[in-house]
């Protein structure tokens, strides 16, 4: 296997160690790791004897969280790879969405990244037992085959991140065939998508972009594409007659932010049509509080996100005020509307309060979002 | 300096020694002593007399017991004591050292845990010595203590404050509101403006309407005075033909 010197380059900064579990070594994954960096492959030994989690499950320490993102390992998943989205609760209203994850960790750094209070593996793990993800993607799509069923493989990892060499996303692909009722997700903050550019994926994928304005992705999201670098890819992928999606997520305050989100919205209006872009999702920052700590030790902090003047929420993360995160919401939608009253703006993991405030309304009410918000039956219990 | 000087073990009936090296006194004069090495490791010895010492304390158990025992393994001691010893541990007990004894004896006695202490690790404290002997001094509760060091950490960090600002600070009552307003100016000035737009209408008398911030959200209270049903119903009927105003005064602030 071979990648372009820039992606070789990126790949080679990112990683200083990776393992690879006796169970995985004759997997695809595995070998093409190995054939591409076989000078960064520890033996497996080395981890023998260590805790694959941290001891007595304690969060990572901010040294350890860093070098988490550093080392990789390559193993089995033995759990459920299909997950319903923990976005629902009854304090935020649910979009119905389901996350398939094939991987945890990533090697990308943002400031906000919820992964801070989540991890506690010492390792940025890819599973090597893709075929086993494939079988349960297929299962439940004939299971609920009376439904449309959105599945996102970003929850945990980033969907494209590592793309270029695991191919996950193209075997996922592949394999949708015999899942037409599935609209896969492969969300990203990486502009990695050349390798999918080819692929007959039957109008059953949406590429999509957490997105922000490139002052908030140069201050918060580093080791990611630029702004200007995400959209030329999103434009590829629409070229390739893929639906492309955009999460402005977290909106995130500062000095300027109603023009800087202004602009951002004639940038996305002026390349793409509400017709390339079914859903567009909003959400602002938040995080749980324990994480805090992490992000201070981790990054500036006078940083956009570690001088925010976040609150505890209904739900115990912390959030702007509900004023504050309404007046923002409200302000993005009006622009999108303005260019065109057909975008669909959805707010992801917010409050009823706020949609009332936003929308003036709750999301199943509001014309274009009631499909999305409907309910679809529990996969597991 | 109070953190490794001696053990902080409290006195007993008997002399408890490990070996040679004493490791309590007595409340009796000619106290018999019992040499805890017959029984017990010198991890566990020191474990079991830590049992009612707060995590600062046990921390400067430990680092005696490392000037006085050959080969003491501060891990053991603290798996002993149910506290599981990793970096943050290590962390606290370096930074500690740094800090004034008036600060120490105030985490001693607001019994701080190993938790508590993450809000002091990313800074370098010994630039801080007065804020610590100062806000020993204001003596304030564990949590709003906490949450004070937070704020400055911040406040410090943010270029929005000044060490001396913080020591004109004399009263826990004054400590967090005067820091949050500090930490949280925007949303300090829009909860103050709308507290005045409400305190602008005309409402009858005994009702009140006021702002009260929970969480990341603004409360309106509203406060009825009533001596009697009837009087409550007119009084209620009252109020609900101010609702446009009070529609009004909330919405201005969202605008």
């Amino acid at each position: 296997m071979t990648l372009p010197p820039k992606l070789m380059s990126h790949y080679s900064e990112a990683f200083d160690n990776i393992f690879i579990h006796p169970d995985s070594e004759n997997s695809p994954v595995a070998q093409k790791f190995r054939s591409l960096f076989s000078e960064k492959i520890r033996p497996f030994s080395e981890l023998k004897g260590q805790n694959l989690k941290a001891p007595h499950h304690q969060q990572l320490s901010s040294q350890e969280f860093d070098q988490s993102k550093r080392d990789l390992l390559i193993q089995p998943f033995k759990g459920k790879f299909f997950k319903q989205c923990p976005g629902g609760n009854e304090n935020s209203a649910c979009c119905n969405y389901f996350v398939l994850n094939l991987g945890s960790q990533c090697h990308f750094n943002c400031s906000y990244c919820y992964l801070q209070s989540f991890i506690n593996s010492p390792y940025l793990v890819i599973y090597s037992n893709i075929d086993k993800a494939c079988e349960e993607l297929i299962a439940i799509a004939n299971s609920m085959s009376k439904h449309k069923i959105r599945v996102g493989t970003g929850e945990v990892i980033d969907s494209l991140g590592l793309d270029p060499i695991t191919h996950y996303s193209k075997v996922l692909i592949e394999n949708l065939k015999k899942a037409p009722n599935i609209n896969l997700e492969l969300k990203t903050k990486s502009d990695f998508v050349d390798h999918l550019l080819h692929l007959r994926h039957n109008n059953q994928v949406t590429v999509s972009w957490s997105i922000n304005p490139d002052q908030v992705i140069q201050s918060e999201d580093h080791g990611t594409a630029s702004l200007s670098e995400r959209i030329v890819a999103a434009k590829k992928c629409k070229e390739a007659g893929y639906t492309v999606g955009f999460h402005i997520d977290p909106v995130i305050w500062h000095e300027g932010w109603e023009k800087n989100y202004t602009d951002l919205v004639d940038l996305i209006t002026y390349t793409f049509s509400p017709k390339d872009i079914p859903y567009l999702s909003l959400g602002a920052l938040r995080f749980q509080p324990e994480q805090r700590h992490m992000m201070k030790r981790r990054f500036r902090r006078d940083s956009f996100v570690n001088s925010a003047e976040l609150f505890s929420s209904k739900d115990g993360k912390l959030r702007y005020d509900s004023a504050l995160r309404s007046k923002m919401f409200k302000h993005i939608i009006e622009e999108f509307k303005s260019k065109d009253r057909r975008w669909n703006v959805f707010l992801c993991m917010e409050s009823p309060e706020t949609w009332l405030s936003t929308y003036g309304d709750y999301p199943k009410k509001v014309e274009g979002l009631d499909e999305l918000f409907s309910p679809k039956p529990k996969v597991y219990s | 300096m109070a953190l490794k000087t001696e053990f902080p073990f409290k006195k007993n009936l008997v002399n408890y020694v490990w070996k040679s090296v004493q490791l309590t006194d007595s409340l009796l004069k000619d106290a018999p002593v019992v040499d805890l090495s017959k029984s017990y490791t010198v991890e566990q010895a020191c474990a079991h007399l830590s049992e009612d010492l707060s995590f600062v304390e046990k921390l400067m158990v430990a680092n005696v017991s490392i000037a006085e025992f050959k080969n003491f393994s501060i891990h053991e001691y603290f798996n002993n004591c149910g506290l599981f010893h990793d970096s943050l541990i290590d962390d606290v007990a370096s930074r500690l050292e740094h800090l004034p004894d008036d600060f120490i004896n105030w985490t001693i006695k607001k019994s701080l845990g190993p938790k508590d202490f993450r809000v002091f690790i990313y800074e370098n404290l010994i630039e801080f010595k007065k804020t610590f002997s100062h806000l020993s001094a204001i003596n304030p509760s564990k949590m709003n203590g906490l949450k004070a060091l937070e704020l400055l950490f911040d406040l410090y960090s943010l270029s929005d404050f000044s060490e001396s600002a913080f020591l004109e600070i004399t009263s826990e009552k004054t400590l967090l509101k005067t820091l949050h307003k500090k930490r949280f100016p925007l949303s300090f000035k829009s909860d103050e403006s709308l507290e005045k737009r409400f305190s602008q209408i005309s409402l009858p008398k005994d009702i009140k309407l006021s702002v009260r911030r929970e969480g990341d959200q603004n409360k309106m209270i509203v406060t009825l005075k009533s001596s009697h049903p009837k009087d409550l119903n007119s009084k209620l009927l009252k109020f609900t033909k101010n609702f446009s105003s009070i529609e009004k005064a909330w919405s201005e602030g969202e605008a």
